[in-house]
């Protein structure tokens, strides 16, 4: 890969890093009052950056989703010690996919798993959160984050949330052009169905990329 | 000196266009201009969104990424504004030179170069629109 290339990517994944944070800064701000309050813990800003592990994949183009995904779960089951035992159940198939899919797919799981620690298990209620990739077609793939818990309130319609978690989810699945479904019967269940050819391949394009 | 947000122009009633195609970039963008007193017309990823979402509502700036989702770049997307009277701002990572000769042919109103921390953006967006 030439230096330039790599130096451009350097650069957008940076601006994509700052982003991450400067959106996650404005939100604490908005809730300051609230955070301190309740002495809980500011949900780190380091959470959105997790994925970029990724990057330091020695092959940047293809990103194994089993590995990958393991420790995107395993990271924030760290970073969020509930009293209660929360169970993992991580399914994920043997797919490889381009970072430029792996990036969004590693934020969405954050901000799905994320939401569920913070409201799907209120009152030390013990809980499952569930989390599968699959191939339903050729170069079609299903991601799946559920939880057993609480569920949505009854008034509360996703499509229209503006909270930040919310925001991300529905922007990066337009991002990979994916169809995002968000149901809650017994606890939630987001999904989303992605095409990998519906993503253009953001570095491979010689002229204009860099 | 440290600028007074406060002194500036009022940039309320004015429409801005996001066409990016990272989100997390867009909806940075998005939050920094609209605690500036922007209202966003949409966030595209392609031309193609971007073009559908100028017919819905006319914007008064584009802020435009060189590289996009699809064939079609930013730089395209750049001629066709032009057409239509609508300036434009380029947000980009891209310092090569031969894009960089392409992207003056245009005759943006401005070139934001990438990674910019979030607070500087605002104000030259406002000097962006000043001629307006």
């Amino acid at each position: 890969m030439a230096l330039k290339e790599i130096h451009h990517r350097v650069k957008n994944n940076l601006q994509v890093v700052m982003s991450l944070l400067d959106s996650q800064a404005d939100f604490l701000q908005d809730k300051v009052a609230l955070v301190s309050h309740s002495g809980e813990p500011a949900p780190g800003a380091g959470h959105g950056l997790d994925p970029s592990e990724a990057l330091s994949v020695e092959s940047l183009a293809r990103i194994p989703m089993n590995s990958y995904i393991e420790e995107v779960v395993a990271y924030l089951n760290d970073s969020y010690s509930l009293y209660q035992p929360i169970r993992f159940d991580v399914e994920v198939e043997d797919i490889e996919l381009d970072v430029t899919l792996a990036v969004p797919l590693g934020l969405i799981i954050n901000e799905a798993i994320t939401n569920a620690f913070k409201y799907a298990f209120p009152d030390e209620r013990p809980g499952r959160i569930t989390v599968h990739l699959k191939r339903v077609e050729e170069a079609s793939y299903q991601l799946m984050i559920a939880d057993d818990g609480v569920g949505l309130p009854a008034n509360y319609d996703p499509s229209r949330s503006r909270s930040l978690g919310m925001t991300l989810i529905h922007g990066f699945s337009r991002q990979l052009g994916g169809k995002l479904t968000i149901s809650s019967s017994s606890g939630m269940c987001i999904s989303l169905v992605f095409q990998e050819a519906n993503l253009n391949p953001i570095y491979n394009k010689a002229s204009y990329a860099y | 000196m440290p600028t007074n947000s406060t002194t500036l122009p009022n940039p309320s009633g004015q429409t801005i266009l996001i066409v990016e195609d990272e989100f997390a970039v867009a909806n940075n963008l998005r939050s920094i201009l609209e605690k500036a007193g922007y209202t966003i017309s949409g966030i595209a990823f392609s031309v193609d969104e971007a073009l559908e979402m100028n017919k819905q509502k006319r914007p008064d700036l584009v802020l435009l990424d060189i590289h996009l989702k699809g064939a079609q770049t930013g730089i395209d997307l750049a001629h066709l504004l032009t057409k239509d009277d609508i300036p434009f701002v380029y947000v980009s990572a891209n310092t090569n030179a031969s894009i960089l000769e392409e992207v003056k042919t245009t005759e943006p109103y401005g070139f934001l170069v990438k990674p910019f921390p979030g607070k500087r953006c605002s104000g030259s967006f406002r000097d962006c629109t000043l001629p307006f």
